[in-house]
């Protein structure tokens, strides 16, 4: 013990570089001439290597997650400087007008709008400008608190009241009819569930995903009372998924596209939301493009809105699992396709083929 | 904040100020991920590991700056997301502005390193916890192991020295096994 021991802090010296130069000289010599050795020297700093990265990335997470609070905070204050001014219509015009530019771009279409929309997104949340998105909407409190939450802590979800929607029209408060699965309890309901795991799912998360998240079980859904996670999430969404105003009056329908991030804790996290079609209720074959899509460029704004409402407002989430059943961090998408008579909330598998959903908008 | 001063507080350990100002390049780089068949999800993956690379690479003390970091961090990320890319079998031409091309060596990135530290982060998973503080007591804060003792209420140094060591060995024990037990799967 005492000789592998004085070997190991060797290393660590070593490593550490903390050696002298003849030190060092003398333990490379020793190293070259002693494979065991070297092997130990390469394990060793792997694993110093992999301990230094997890505490780096949690400084990053957390730097992340803190960034992004303090711009919804500098935000608000700056939507009220501007509207203060008055330039709140000045900016709705010329961002009205700039936005939807980017929706009638000819035959690559769809893949412009893809990549000029996400771009959108990316100034929205790291460039401090969404108040352009704001300017011409009621519900102000709504969209700071829902900014807040997606990257803070959503502790009770479900208390959340929702008074009134984009139209000032009344929404009822949905109070708490969702059970929310917290801290230890809910282990061992969520140990039964995970115990039901599907194997051919768990054998296809092994083989592929050459991602972070090798999972072995996916994040869901909490299940509740339902028979599966997909069960209890479209009896959650029919409960409470707000249809926007406008597009309702309009009858306008469409689909939305939400990436989260679900934290090990079961919270939600990094939520970003992509409209990748509308269309009228009347024609759903047809989606909306050209000068359609320009002036019903609000619509689109208000699913996006509503889709990241939601997900933001969900209760705590079944968490991903290695295989070591350790939980971790996952990324999920959901599709939200508000329809007038029914509106759909599904999840997606995030590493099949990507955006499916968006070569239906180049279809024709 | 120049980039020298960006160094130093990586250097000394103060990682948060320079991973706040390093972030502030995240857009751009987001932008340039998602136009080219990324999405968000994968853009922040991709960035983190390339502030992990950027770390390692600047603690290193033989590291020399060569371009603006920002550069440089442009230049990791454009090479993790072509090897995603790669990996996702669609090679293509990234044509970003203002980077650097990377080749792997430049940046210390092997598939076979990065494979081995996925593996040992789930061993880490399941060391227990004790083990994890002196690990990180010990080679992230750079505490001494007379410090450990105190800190963690071993009754000596030496204890504390024989714990880590006894740590260290079931860690490397565990990602071997782990290692076996993956080829026999894939077999």
């Amino acid at each position: 013990m005492r000789a592998e021991l004085e070997i190991l802090e060797k290393i660590d010296a070593y490593l550490g570089h903390t050696m002298t130069s003849a030190e060092k000289i003398a333990f490379e010599n020793q190293i070259a001439s002693d494979p065991a050795l070297k092997s130990l020297v390469e394990n060793q700093k792997l694993l110093i290597q992999t301990v230094n990265r997890q505490a780096i990335m949690a400084e990053i997470s957390a730097v992340a997650g803190t960034a992004a609070v303090s711009t919804a905070t500098w935000l608000a204050a700056l939507k009220w400087g501007l509207s203060a001014l008055g330039i709140g219509g000045l900016v709705w015009a010329s961002v009205f007008i700039f936005n939807d530019t980017d929706e009638d771009v000819g035959p690559e279409r769809s893949k412009i709008v893809q990549s000029t929309e996400v771009n959108e997104v990316t100034i929205e949340n790291e460039n401090n400008l969404p108040i352009v998105e704001d300017t011409f909407e009621t519900d102000t409190t709504d969209a700071d608190k829902d900014l807040y939450i997606s990257n803070t802590e959503i502790q009770e979800p479900v208390k959340i009241k929702r008074e009134l929607d984009d139209e000032g029209n009344k929404i009822l408060d949905t109070g708490n009819h969702v059970k929310i699965q917290e801290g230890e309890t809910d282990q061992k309901v969520m140990n039964e569930t995970l115990s039901h795991v599907d194997t051919t799912q768990k054998k296809k998360s092994n083989d592929k995903d050459p991602e972070m998240n090798r999972t072995s079980q996916f994040a869901h859904f909490p299940i509740g009372k339902y028979d599966s996670h997909q069960a209890s999430l479209a009896a959650y969404a029919s409960e409470e998924l707000v249809y926007p105003g406008t597009p309702m009056s309009k009858h306008i329908e469409g689909k939305v596209e939400v990436d989260f991030i679900v934290m090990p804790t079961g919270k939600i996290a990094y939520i970003e939301t992509e409209c990748l079609a509308m269309w009228y209720a009347e024609e759903r074959e047809a989606p909306i493009k050209g000068v359609q899509a320009l002036t019903n460029g609000k619509s689109r704004k208000l699913f996006e809105k509503r889709a990241r409402n939601f997900v933001s407002t969900m209760p705590i989430w079944e968490p991903a699992t290695d295989s070591f059943g350790n939980r971790i961090e996952s990324a999920c998408r959901l599709i939200i396709e508000f329809r007038l008579d029914c509106s759909l909330v599904y999840m997606v598998d995030i590493n099949s083929k990507e955006r499916s959903t968006s070569e239906e908008m180049s279809r024709d | 904040m120049t980039d020298l001063d960006l160094i130093d507080h990586i250097r000394k350990g103060q990682r948060e100020k320079a991973i706040k100002e390093l972030y502030k390049e995240f857009p751009k780089i987001k932008a340039n991920i998602c136009s080219s068949g990324g999405d968000a999800t994968i853009a922040r993956q991709i960035f983190h590991d390339s502030l992990i690379l950027l770390i390692e690479k600047v603690s290193m003390p033989e590291f020399e700056l060569t371009s603006k970091l920002s550069t440089y961090l442009y230049g990791i990320n454009r090479f993790l997301w072509k090897n995603e890319l790669r990996k996702r079998n669609r090679s293509q031409e990234l044509e970003w502005r203002d980077t650097l091309i990377l080749s792997a060596e430049d940046i210390n990135y092997s598939e076979e390193q990065e494979e081995k530290i996925k593996l040992l982060n789930k061993v880490l998973g399941q060391v227990t916890e004790k083990c994890k503080k002196i690990f990180e007591l010990f080679y992230f804060k750079k505490k001494s192991m007379t410090e450990i003792a105190e800190k963690l209420e071993f009754s000596s140094v030496n204890s504390a020295k024989t714990q880590k060591y006894k740590c260290m060995e079931k860690a490397i024990q565990m990602a071997n096994q782990v290692k076996q037990n993956s080829t026999v799967y894939i077999d």
